[in-house]
């Protein structure tokens, strides 16, 4: 008992000991040279520190944003310029637009909600690549403007904020939900439907996808068909509910794709990888759909043929 | 269209024994859902058209990059071959001479060396390179390479090969 009181305190007092004589050391470090050279080199090293904290020396980086208002009539689309201090400023691009907003202009509009990189709200293009705003940093280099610009070939509704209702349709239409055979109504949510721990991890790296549709709206292919091709989001989407080994629609899935436009539009651009702000793999998915899709007729006839 | 396939769910719901009817909900239920989807997308695109809503720029503000760049190289130089060999084929259907005279005709104009080897890569490269990503497009039908770093590293490999093949080919045939 006395032992295990004692220890810590002396370990205390040998450490602040050693502050002290670290202390003590630099102190008459300073002294000893500031006696050698002179006093006021070491006021004006003093004045320099203190006045860095006082007034730093600011960074002043350019935004252009995309606008465009609705309410105003005959509104075109422009760009504008904001000027923002970085050193008052934190790190992210979302970090700026919400000053621009706070402090600058308050008609800008974007959408935003966690500033954490996992509700896909503030999903945009920046410097040219679409990502999301608040795990973006802002590119330090001050002689650089940053542009940015709602999701690309997307209706605009107001500045950064586009239309999502089509790819959220989409969404639904590949029915993103477990769908069983032969269950009754009455019977769902009795028992849980259990799964390896093999078939649990092919999941991983298709259901983190937050469906900010980043990477639809990189394809170029979605650009132009965006009405009947589903897009790199959506059908990762629907190939994560294909493999769920508790599905039991995977055919049924699969003959949902069988036509020129759903998956077959993607050319592998691969765009949708490069841009996903979560670094899943979305064109890897549409792979394995073509894949399936070569592959599962010829194992549904060999079943067929076997029974 | 969902509305109709609701009221046919429902009627025949009536006459059904308790049992049957829960089995008729279920594709019912799953069918207006997908319809719902198709509904919405006809009022997204009705809606956007009425208001009159710009479309946000794409083609001209996204950063050109490795990934879209030798997509677009692979379809532009598809396109630029399978034009060419349409076009001379036809020609050669309606023009006086074989090929052998044209050849040697090309050749008596002693043509500068820069002409002839410009000639001669504007030939071999788009089908060196268009063959090289082929390849790359056959790996991802399997659904392999699809790594990001993969993708870049067989990138540079397929401009590389390509570059290389065409310059050996053109100073070397």
């Amino acid at each position: 008992m006395t032992t295990s009181g004692v220890l810590p305190e002396v370990d205390v007092c040998c450490q602040t000991e050693r502050m002290l004589k670290m202390a003590s050391s630099v102190l008459s470090l300073r002294l000893s040279s500031a006696s050698k050279t002179c006093l006021p080199l070491l006021k004006s090293m003093r004045l320099t520190q203190t006045a860095a904290a006082v007034k730093p020396e600011k960074r002043f980086k350019k935004f252009t944003v995309y606008r465009w208002d609705p309410d105003k009539s005959g509104d075109k689309p422009h760009m504008q310029t904001y000027e923002i201090d970085l050193n008052n400023c934190g790190p992210m691009v979302l970090d700026a637009l919400i000053k621009i907003k706070n402090e600058i202009d308050p008609t800008l509009t974007f959408r935003r909600s966690c500033r954490e990189g996992i509700c896909g709200s503030c999903a945009m293009n920046i410097g040219g690549v679409n990502t999301l705003a608040c795990i973006c940093k802002i590119d330090n280099n001050t002689a650089k403007q940053t542009k940015i610009y709602p999701l690309p070939h997307m209706y605009v509704i107001k500045d950064l904020v586009p239309d999502m209702n089509n790819f959220y349709a989409q969404y639904a239409s590949i029915e993103p939900y477990l769908k069983k055979k032969d269950i009754k109504e009455e019977d769902i949510g009795k028992e849980q439907f259990f799964q390896s721990v093999e078939d649990r991890s092919k999941l991983d790296g298709l259901y983190e996808c937050i469906l900010c549709a980043c990477c639809s709206t990189s394809c170029p292919s979605y650009w132009w068909n965006s009405d009947k091709y589903l897009g790199p989001a959506v059908l990762m989407q629907a190939y994560r509910w294909m493999i769920d080994s508790r599905d039991d629609f995977t055919v049924e899935r699969l003959s949902m794709m069988e036509d020129k436009f759903s998956v077959y539009r993607c050319h592998t651009i691969m765009n949708c990888t490069k841009t996903c702000p979560k670094h899943l793999n979305p064109g890897l998915a549409i792979g394995q759909i073509k894949k399936m899709l070569a592959l599962y007729k010829k194992d549904t006839e060999a079943k067929a043929a076997h029974a | 269209m969902a509305l109709l396939l609701r009221c046919v769910g429902r009627q025949q719901c009536l006459f059904q024994q308790p049992l049957s009817l829960i089995k008729m909900r279920v594709p019912v239920v799953t069918a207006s859902t997908s319809e719902r989807s198709y509904d919405d997308m006809r009022k997204f695109w009705d809606k956007n058209k009425r208001l009159e809503r710009p479309l946000s720029p794409h083609l001209t503000i996204y950063r050109p990059q490795l990934t879209s760049i030798l997509s677009l190289a692979h379809r532009a130089t598809g396109i630029a071959m399978s034009a060419t060999v349409t076009a001379l084929a036809i020609a050669f259907l309606g023009l006086p001479h074989d090929f052998t005279h044209y050849a040697n005709f090309i050749q008596d104009m002693n043509l500068p060396p820069y002409v002839i080897n410009g000639a001669k890569y504007m030939a071999v490269f788009p089908f060196i390179y268009h063959t090289a990503n082929g390849i790359r497009h056959l790996a991802w039908d399997w659904a392999t390479g699809f790594k990001l770093n993969t993708l870049y590293k067989t990138g540079y490999l397929c401009v590389g090969t390509s570059v290389l093949l065409t310059v050996l080919i053109v100073h070397l045939c």
